[in-house]
Formats: structure tokens, sequence, C-alpha cells
């Protein structure tokens, strides 16, 4: 099997013809239905773009994740597994130190906003 | 509509004309009956109904879905919901008729007037076309919101709605009753989201005291569930969770980050400032305002759309539904869960009036 081209590249190359092809097409029909279905082009070019960016972010990721539960929990051979398990239920139990809690979890979560949410900007102002 | 025709009974035409001649008791004729975009608990239709010396009108009908979401109310009760809502001086369609088991058994619809305008609530926020609505929302959303605190136990001890909350000694508790169904929710979930139970523990630790009243709430009351025009609102639709409540959650859930279709500086739906709008609820008589107790709701508004989207997945994950969207809405949690910590480590708004200093408008 041969990785060129890599499958990032495959989702991101379908992600830009859905949105540059498919999508004007959609969008010049006069079918009452189109509508619908353009919403849709657009929201499987989104996905495709997101699978695309977590195959590479991914690992590194979860990596991430591993780092902080075992560094809240104190507990540095935590398995992946086990993680998210583990810091429900510590914070369930009022056992961990809440405000560096959130801390840490914002900030893993400003990296799954950079990957998902790209147009979502966890640093403005909100009134 | 989620269900597809039964060969075996009458077209859907057929039935609502046999069933609204029986009930106005004249040959009512149905024309241009057409299904709309459903929900996940309720199918709807748009038709027009000829009565034999009157003009003709234009008419929605709402029916029972074959599944209902936790939490909503079935057609029967939701009509009697709304027309509460709508004696009480709420702007919503004007209600009709309910038609006991329409679509089979158990199955009920109803009928109210089809109103013009426009719902999508990104076009609400940022059309041009709308620019004159959007200053006027605030004061018109407020006259209905004040309408339904006017709605209560008191005057409608009948509405077929479950009780506010468990009872302490202080009265009904709605947020208690919150925070058990969205612990369940998320209790529900094969996936537990750790950000999401640090929420759920700083929504326990603040708990608001029962409210000094309980009134109707709208319970699903955002830009998206507003229908309007270039004047301004024509209705509130959506009744499906409403409920007897603490009126600080309509207004948080009206100010939830995700309805405002990035317009971040107008809390209020993507259309008026925060200051704006709890001016126009006092000036309405929905006042006074308690901003601490309406941004433990908003935190609690955003968890509640975290554990919903992370739900919709589920719908698709289960073979319920296929529309893609429903992929695309779970990855979208991490959104609602910022914006939740963001409140929490903001913390309540200060008694002595951190809006003070901001200018309205």
């Amino acid at each position: 099997m041969t990785d060129r081209p890599d499958d990032p590249t495959v989702l991101r190359a379908l992600a830009l013809f859905l949105e540059q092809q498919v999508r004007p097409a959609v969008a010049a029909s006069t079918d009452p239905a189109s509508s619908a279905l353009r919403f849709r082009v657009r929201v499987a070019a989104h996905l495709l773009t997101v699978v695309a960016s977590q195959w590479q972010a991914g690992p590194a990721r979860e990596q991430a994740d591993l780092d902080t539960a075992r560094r809240l929990l104190d507990e540095p051979t935590l398995a992946a597994d086990q993680a998210a398990g583990r810091l429900v239920a510590a914070i369930r139990a009022g056992s961990l130190d809440e405000d560096p809690a959130r801390q840490a979890l914002m900030d893993r979560l400003r990296d799954e906003l950079a990957i998902r949410s790209p147009t979502f900007d966890p640093d403005a102002r909100v009134d | 509509m989620a269900s597809p025709p039964d060969p075996a009974s009458p077209p859907l035409a057929d039935q609502l004309e046999a069933a609204l001649s029986a009930r106005l008791g004249v040959p009512a004729q149905v024309l241009d009956l057409a299904p709309l975009a459903g929900g996940a608990c309720q199918e709807s239709a748009r038709l027009d109904l000829a009565l034999p010396g009157a003009p003709r009108r234009a008419l929605v009908l709402r029916g029972d879905a074959t599944s209902s979401l936790p939490g909503s109310l079935r057609r029967a009760a939701e009509f009697a919901v709304v027309q509460a809502a709508f004696a009480a001086g709420v702007q919503t369609p004007e209600p009709h008729w309910l038609l006991p088991g329409l679509l089979g058994p158990g199955r009920d619809a109803w009928i109210m007037d089809r109103v013009g305008g426009e719902a999508l609530g990104r076009r609400i926020v940022h059309h041009p076309r709308y620019a004159a609505a959007r200053a006027r929302l605030a004061e018109q959303v407020a006259a209905s919101m004040a309408a339904l605190q006017r709605v209560s136990p008191a005057t409608s001890p009948t509405l077929p709605l479950p009780p506010a909350g468990p009872d302490g000694p202080k009265g009904p508790d709605p947020a208690a009753h919150a925070m058990r169904f969205v612990r369940e929710m998320l209790e529900d979930l094969p996936q537990p989201r750790p950000e999401l139970e640090l929420v759920v523990r700083w929504l326990d630790q603040h708990r608001p005291p029962p409210p000094p009243r309980i009134c109707l709430v709208h319970g699903d009351l955002r830009t998206g569930n507003l229908m309007v025009d270039e004047n301004g609102l024509v209705a509130l639709l959506d009744w499906e969770f409403a409920h007897w409540g603490d009126p600080a959650e309509d207004v948080a859930w009206l100010c939830v980050r995700d309805w405002r279709f990035g317009r971040l500086d107008r809390a209020a739906g993507g259309w008026a400032t925060r200051a704006t709008l709890y001016q126009a609820l006092e000036r309405a008589g929905a006042g006074p305002v308690d901003p601490v107790r309406v941004h433990w709701w908003e935190v609690l508004g955003n968890l509640r759309w975290a554990a919903g989207s992370l739900y919709q997945g589920e719908r698709f994950l289960s073979g319920e539904a296929h529309d893609i969207e429903l992929l695309a809405i779970p990855w979208r949690v991490g959104e609602m869960s910022w914006e939740a910590l963001r409140l929490v480590a903001q913390g309540p708004p200060s008694l002595l009036g951190a809006d003070r200093d901001r200018s309205p408008g």
C-alpha cells in the first residue's frame, strides 16, 4: 500500500471539491430541496476537514489529555483508557483542586476547539 | 416528516377534513397541505382551511411524532400551555383546535394560525433588512416574557404540567429539578467529559435559593425560535419544552452564547445588549432581573446545550436518524463547554452592578 497521497490529503481534497464545485452547483439549482442539500454539502466539507486535522493532531492530543489527567490526579502511570473516567470520579468526589483543574481542562479544550471549531474564538470578549 | 405514510389509512388531508368538519359543524375543506421541517418530537404541516362563507385561513398543524425527547411535552399539553400563554398576551400564533388521535392512537395534533417572517437566527442577527427589527426586539420579547410571568400555577392550576421541582420549605425548587435532569442526561452518555463534571460541581455549589415566584417558562426561548419580520417580533414559537419554573431560566437561555450567532457583544440573542434586555424586562413588569440568578442559569444553559449536542450525535449512532449534521453537532461540544467554564471562571456579576458602567443600546 502506498501512502502517497496520504489520508489527510485525500480528505482535504474531498472537502475542497465539495466546497468549490459541488456547493455552487447545488446553490444554482432551483429545486426547493437544494437549500437543505447546500447546507449538508457544507457540513460534509467541514467534517472532512476536521477529520483530516484530527488525523494529524490526534496522537499528540491524546498524549496531552493523558498527561493532563496524570498530572491532575498525581498518578504518573494512569492508563489512557482510564483517564477521563478517573477524572470524572475525582471531580465528583471533590478531591481535585478546582481552579487548576479548570485551567488545565480549558487548556485542553483550546486544542480541541482549534481543530473542531476553527471559527470559535476562545479569547473573544463575551458580554 | 419522520414517519412514512401508512397505505392502509386515508390521506391526512381527508382525516383532517373529517375531524375539522365534525368539530366545527360545517363542511371543512383542507387545501395545500404540505409538511414543514419537523423536530424530533413533533411533526408539522402547513395547510389552508376553507369554510363555507368564510375567507381562506392560513394554518399550521403540529402533531405528535412517534418518539419524544425527555422533558418535552406531548401535543395535548402543549396546546393547553399555548392557549394559556396566548390568553395572557404572549405574542404567539393563536391556537385553535386540539384534534385527539388525529395521527393514530395516542398521537394528537393541534392547529394554530400560520404567521409569516424569518426564523433563521443568522439572518435575524446579521441581515440589514432586520436592522430596525433588532432595535425593537428587546422591548417586544420582554413584553411577551412579562406576559409569561403572569401565568402561574395559581392562575392556571389545571395546566397539565408537572410541579416546578421538589418542594422545599421555601416552595418548589426549579434549580434542583434542573440539576437532577442534566445529571441524568450526563450519566446516560457513553463517554465521560471531565470538564462538564466541573461545571456540574460548580452549579451544585452555587445553586440559587427557590425563586420568589414560579411562572410559566417557555423553555426554549432563543433566536431560532423567534419569528421576526421587518417590524420586529411576530411570534414566539416551539413550546414543547414549556414548564413551571424560574423566569430567570428563560432570560439566561436567551443569552446563551451560541444563540448570538457571532454578535458576542449583544447578549440577548445577538440583537440587544444585556443591559438593554434587562431594562426592557423591568419596564415591561418582568423585573427585577437578578443577574446572579441569570448567571447561574446561563452556566446551566451552556451545560444543557453541551449535553444536548452529544445527544444529537447519539441519535445518529443509534440509527434513529441519518442526517449528517447530527455528526457535526456533538463535535461542537467544546464550544459550550468552554463557555460554561469561562462563565464559571468569570464568576457571577457583582451585585453592585458591573453593568452600570456599560452604556445601554
